[in-house]
């Protein structure tokens, strides 16, 4: 089958159309003063680099790094076990359980996103239940929604991983005396160490870059770095510094990538 | 094994999972509750309607979002599934170091961040527009939609790929059968399993996309998730959208959870035969 070596020619040259050609203009975006697109006005500057490290471009950089962490820990801390005690439970049907556990995902994120808004107001509709949250504008709020949007990422990949897991190994520990938690963490935890790394890298990404959330749920106080970026392509149409903010994002996910790389030649644990 | 034993231990992890589903669905009841409340607003709960349902079919830009949604997602699930299997073949070819580079550039759509994904593709369209001045709308998100899940096709496929015998192939070609031929024939249906995930996870990542195609729509031509975050706290919102958001989770369960108790119920019904 080496002969068909060249079907990957096509693609290769897409991926180089929409991945390095968008990514050199970015490069020259960011180091210009240009309106929009327009290069015919546009004049070289440094201006947009040099402002990297305002308070508010830090700010909002270490909350998107605080609330998709806290996020994701949370989601290891429910998922994880989750995982684990289906997959070791004795139920006929794990799978649909599973399913059960994923759909909501089928639900769309952005009215879900509005569901949580709804009730995190004091006046809602749950107040017919006697019940009433003052939530929008905490960090609470925007984790909690961020949680249960990335769950089923965390649940999907450890639960696989649990699953396929050879269960001698864990048999064996035990018929050898070794303690149920002794055997936890010298087996079954180091063995489905790949699926917690997948879950953390599909929960991580999308949280840390996301602004529909913090967008409803922030109430203006809480700014990402993907709610800056927004605005800077989509409403003041200041495309360099969307361009400069968008290659710093670029940066820590290319090394990301290439840590990921090292564990993994094949591309096999994203999906 | 004691396995019909009930302890406190399984008593509790019961509770723990009962917990997490219901936190999971709460947004979805209420995002139903929404759709049969008569209160435009959706502050307070003032009566049932299902007013809400038929205006789905009389709301002109609504309905419209949701065709684009779902001719967007199919055109480019098809699309992908087809040039990624394909793309895919030609990569699993490669020697390893080439193969790897590849993988490492195909993953980049995959780990990239969402709104990084959705101005590439803008800015790579907007060069365009001076030769095309109507670009954005269709077009644009159908190669945003390509671009983001064809990676995932391919993911899904080379691991087939690497689990075909390769003589399969070899075998056919040396009995005289076309390369094309043999391809169509022999490798194909030995992945097909990994081109139906992939295009599954295609097809669903496209059809509830919101920043990507929030980047690239134009026009007047938006999907859903556009459609209603353009409109949020504003009066042409309509809870029409909760209605068919509803219904469409709905129909969802029902075709993955029937199928999934029925053969549940038939495994039962062999077991006490």
């Amino acid at each position: 089958m080496k002969k068909f070596k060249y079907l990957s020619i096509p693609y290769i040259v897409w991926l180089f159309i929409l991945v390095v050609i968008p990514l050199l203009a970015m490069v020259v975006l960011s180091f210009m003063d240009s309106d929009a697109l327009d290069l015919s006005t546009a004049k070289f500057s440094l201006e947009n680099w040099k402002s990297l490290f305002n308070t508010v471009y830090l700010n909002a950089f270490w909350n998107s790094f605080k609330i998709a962490g806290i996020s994701t820990i949370v989601c290891i801390l429910i998922g994880y076990p989750l995982s684990y005690i289906i997959s070791t439970s004795h139920l006929k049907n794990k799978f649909a359980l599973i399913m059960v556990l994923i759909l909501p995902m089928w639900s769309n994120q952005l009215l879900r996103i509005i569901a949580w808004e709804k009730i995190f107001y004091p006046i809602s509709i749950i107040n017919n239940i006697g019940l009433s949250f003052d939530l929008i504008g905490t960090d609470f709020a925007v984790i909690f929604a961020t949680v249960t949007m990335y769950l089923p990422f965390m649940i999907l990949p450890t639960y696989t991983v649990l699953e396929k897991m050879d269960k001698s190994y864990v048999e064996a520990s035990y018929d050898l005396g070794v303690s149920r938690t002794r055997t936890f963490f010298k087996i079954t935890l180091p063995m489905s160490s790949k699926g917690i790394m997948s879950g953390i890298i599909m929960v991580f990404l999308p949280a840390s870059t996301g602004f529909a959330i913090t967008e409803r749920l922030g109430g203006g106080k809480i700014v990402m770095i993907g709610n800056i970026i927004e605005n800077f392509f989509k409403r003041s149409f200041n495309y360099n510094m969307g361009s400069m903010l968008s290659l710093v994002v670029i940066m820590v996910i290319m090394g990301a990538i290439v840590l990921l790389s090292k564990f993994d030649k094949e591309g096999e644990t994203i999906i | 094994m004691k396995k019909n034993k009930i302890t406190v231990s399984s008593i509790l992890k019961g509770l723990f999972i009962a917990v997490v589903i219901f936190i999971l669905y709460l947004p979805i009841i209420i995002i139903f509750v929404l759709s049969i409340d008569s209160s435009r607003t959706g502050n307070t709960f003032t009566g049932v309607t299902f007013e809400w349902y038929k205006e789905i079919f009389t709301n002109k830009s609504l309905y419209m979002s949701i065709i684009t949604s779902f001719a967007v997602a199919l055109s480019a699930t098809v699309i992908s599934a087809f040039l990624g299997t394909f793309a895919a073949i030609g990569i699993h070819a490669l020697d390893k170091k080439a193969r790897e580079k590849v993988i490492l550039l195909n993953n980049i759509p995959v780990l990239n961040a969402e709104i990084v994904t959705g101005i590439s593709v803008m800015i790579i369209c907007s060069f365009l527009i001076p030769i095309i001045p109507d670009f954005f709308g269709y077009w644009t998100l159908l190669i945003a939609h390509v671009f983001f899940t064809m990676p995932y096709v391919i993911l899904s496929v080379i691991p087939k790929l690497n689990e075909l015998d390769p003589n399969l192939y070899d075998a056919t070609t040396d009995l005289g059968v076309r390369p094309f031929k043999a391809l169509w024939k022999i490798v194909i249906p030995s992945i097909d399993t990994g081109i139906v995930s992939g295009s599954l996870l295609a097809f669903t990542l496209s059809i509830d996309d919101f920043v990507i195609s929030y980047f690239t729509s134009g026009n007047g031509v938006t999907n859903f998730s556009n459609w209603i975050y353009v409109r949020l706290g504003r009066r042409n919102f309509t809870p029409a959208a909760y209605a068919f958001n509803s219904l469409l989770t709905i129909v969802i369960l029902l075709i993955v959870l029937v199928p999934q108790f029925k053969k549940n119920k038939s495994k039962k019904n062999t077991r006490s035969l």
